[in-house]
């Protein structure tokens, strides 16, 4: 009786678990965020692109970020979020210069790392709390965060565009 | 499971044997069960949370722009401030209306934006978006919609308006320090 008893909790448990896996693996929510991350990363690659080299330190007034701080900030911060998702130290990174050539190769390495975070995220990282320099957050939080921020210095950096008479290409979700 | 112990009371004649004895595998396989539920129901809080931060961040970049700024554009191509206001008002209104189905709250405006209007639509619209998604199901949340290769979820809405609105107001800052005033302090 024990026996059938362990192998029938053995089957069940297995069945279960295996459907879960299934479940986790296509997290919906996770799979969104997947998307989206690679979405705002080569949008903000295709915004940083359009500047003209000559036109990188520009800024509107003189309190703002300069166009190339706007982009090297943008990769700065969301290395710093998604390092603290991974659980490993803030890289104190930042672009070998202010120009064009080396901010966007800045953004592009911070778009790997945070895709490769995000690739291998489980659900208890992203419903844990981390301290951040921001308090305390999930990492779903720091994930969208990472969306919002970044949606927000793209976008002032989009008007920069306008002011040097370039259209910005069209927003993308 | 000894299902026969759930139909039949007399084989209750060992409930704790039988407990202890099952407690392991099922603790992990509720454990296992109950972490993509965790994954669902962690998203709606934080969206809640952080809709009604960006309601007030978005009101205050509203209210920082003078009544008598609500028309200045930066450049020809741009909405004037005030259609700026109006447009996230009317798309938050638009994706959250898509993501919860419920009728959208604004008729849309075309033409100049006074600052008043403008105001009293986003609130309407914030307030409209935080009810929706306050109200939402998990499976509100996790339902696709929209038509085929087009398709997001009720949550994947809620963040897609939530972002749209960062984008736009994003740009509503620049207009601001054009005309000198210091934006308000980026919130989330």
């Amino acid at each position: 009786m024990k026996t059938a008893f362990r192998m029938k909790n053995f089957v069940i448990c297995t069945t279960l678990a295996l459907g879960t896996a299934a479940v986790l693996l296509g997290s919906p929510m996770l799979e969104h965020y997947q998307k989206h991350l690679k979405t705002a990363g080569d949008f903000t690659v295709a915004v940083a692109e359009q500047m003209p080299e000559s036109d990188y330190g520009f800024k509107l007034t003189p309190a703002q970020m300069s166009f190339s701080q706007q982009i090297a900030h943008i990769a700065n911060a969301n290395m710093y979020f998604f390092s603290v998702l991974a659980g490993e130290k803030p890289a104190d990174a930042k672009p070998a210069s202010q120009n064009k050539a080396d901010v966007i190769a800045f953004l592009k390495q911070s778009n790997e790392y945070c895709q490769k975070v995000l690739a291998h995220v489980t659900a208890d990282q992203l419903a844990k709390s981390y301290k951040t320099e921001d308090g305390e957050m999930t990492g779903t939080e720091l994930i969208m965060l990472s969306f919002d921020h970044t949606t927000h210095h793209r976008a002032q950096a989009e008007m920069y565009l306008r002011a040097k008479g370039i259209k910005p290409t069209d927003y993308k979700f | 499971m000894n299902f026969q112990l759930l139909r039949n009371p007399r084989a209750t004649t060992r409930p704790l044997g039988m407990f202890f004895r099952l407690t392991p595998p099922w603790a992990a396989c509720a454990l296992l069960a109950g972490l993509p539920v965790a994954l669902s129901a962690q998203t709606k809080p934080e969206l809640i949370k952080h809709w009604q931060t960006a309601k007030h961040f978005t009101l205050a970049v509203a209210e920082a722009m003078p009544a008598d700024q609500y028309g200045y554009k930066p450049a020809d191509p741009e909405m004037t401030f005030g259609q700026l206001m109006n447009h996230i008002a009317q798309a938050d209104a638009n994706y959250c209306a898509r993501a919860s189905g419920a009728q959208n709250p604004l008729t849309p405006l075309t033409g100049d934006v006074a600052k008043d209007a403008a105001t009293a639509r986003l609130t309407q619209a914030l307030d409209f978006c935080i009810a929706q998604l306050t109200a939402a199901s998990a499976a509100d949340l996790a339902k696709m919609i929209g038509p085929d290769g087009k398709q997001m979820s009720g949550a994947e809405l809620f963040l897609g308006g939530f972002t749209h609105m960062a984008h736009h107001r994003g740009q509503a800052e620049v207009y601001l320090r054009v005309k000198g005033i210091k934006p308000p302090d980026y919130e989330f």
